[in-house]
């Protein structure tokens, strides 16, 4: 009983500290006018880099498309669970509860050496994920990008019709965000 | 009752994830209401009115997805017997069917929600207001001040070293 309200509790703090996060980031910065790599750029989020976007001519916003990329991949992690709960099943003995509240534990698991490999390639295969899409690879193919160097293939191939879709939809929210935000300005120094 | 309790905690984790990483929901919902957005940009009550909606539209789903979750766990349940020092008491009152079917009312009321606030109720909403006639009391009562100051997107901006 006591684990258990602790357990909720953590559960609440974390729900907690992750609104945090996203009010912590609503303080815009004044505009730096300064022609370098990173003018214009914004995070979003949870602090994802996205790099201003002026096209000129019909170029695709390819660095939008990446940041919805990288998030939604990064997301797309929790599914490492399933793997997971199949390889604990396998590895470790089950225990049964009938319905008189016994618990009986099987004398043996279904078969341990597959469940282990089932775990070690869920383990390796979350660390590969969680090291491909993070942040700071973001922030660093985008600098790449701006100097010129194409998009690693490993990234480019993943890039989907959806992602561009979504990029149009966040450079279209930033837009009203900050017209918005000129237009509040204006207002209240009247 | 711990149970529940922990059920609800872990929900709350998944709608503070949800609300971190906006756009939550799909995308041409959200499009629909972007365009409606860069249409009434100065006005800051059609803004809130459509703050409101999504705020609603995404209870309304909020309401199916729980009712849905707590009818396959009553479906699902297995009877239960609980042992007393001196009798056994067993208790095979679990209907799963009746207990999934108790839970209709409330996926019913999150279905409405849904439906008298979609997008598309939205857009008559905003194009009643923007052809001058006054907003229903009903929904003028439910315009708060958070909806007047939630932004669209929240955004840093990066500190950029001067060029060299």
């Amino acid at each position: 009983m006591p684990k258990s309200v602790c357990l909720l509790l953590i559960l609440l703090f974390f729900s907690t500290a992750l609104f945090a996060q996203s009010t912590s980031a609503s303080l815009p910065a004044p505009a730096m006018t300064t022609a370098s790599a990173d003018s214009g750029a914004v995070l979003l989020f949870n602090g994802w880099y996205l790099p201003r976007y002026q096209p000129q001519g019909s170029e695709a916003d390819t660095t939008g498309a990446l940041l919805s990329m990288f998030r939604r991949r990064r997301v797309a992690g929790y599914a490492f669970t399933i793997p997971f709960i199949v390889g604990m099943t396998l590895a470790l003995p089950i225990s049964t509860t009938d319905s008189y509240g016994r618990t009986t534990v099987a004398s043996e698991a279904i078969s341990p050496p597959l469940g282990v490999a089932v775990l070690a390639g869920t383990f390796a295969g979350f660390i590969v994920h969680a090291n491909t899409y993070n942040k700071k690879h973001l922030l660093a193919v985008d600098h790449a990008y701006a100097a010129g160097k194409p998009i690693p293939a490993k990234y480019r191939r993943g890039l989907k019709q959806l992602h561009f879709e979504e990029a149009a939809y966040l450079r279209e929210a930033l837009r009203q965000q900050m017209q918005r935000e000129q237009l509040q300005t204006r207002n209240t120094t009247k | 009752m711990i149970k529940t309790l922990l059920i609800s905690g872990l929900l709350s984790v998944c709608a503070g994830t949800a609300l971190a990483q906006a756009p939550s929901g799909n995308l041409k919902s959200e499009t629909f209401k972007q365009r409606l957005r860069a249409q009434y940009l100065h006005n800051d009550t059609a803004q809130a009115i459509i703050n409101l909606y999504g705020r609603r539209q995404a209870g309304g789903a909020s309401w199916i997805v729980s009712s849905a979750l707590v009818g396959a766990r009553a479906a699902t349940a297995s009877n239960s017997t609980t042992v007393n020092n001196t009798y056994v008491v067993q208790d095979n009152s679990n209907n799963g069917a009746a207990a999934a079917l108790v839970l209709v009312p409330f996926a019913a009321y999150g279905l409405g929600k849904m439906l008298h606030y979609s997008n598309g109720n939205l857009e008559k909403t905003l194009t009643a207001y923007a052809s001058g006639q006054p907003l229903a009391r009903s929904t003028r009562r439910k315009l708060k001040r958070r909806f007047f100051t939630q932004p669209i997107i929240q955004y840093k901006s990066v500190d950029s070293k001067p060029a060299k």
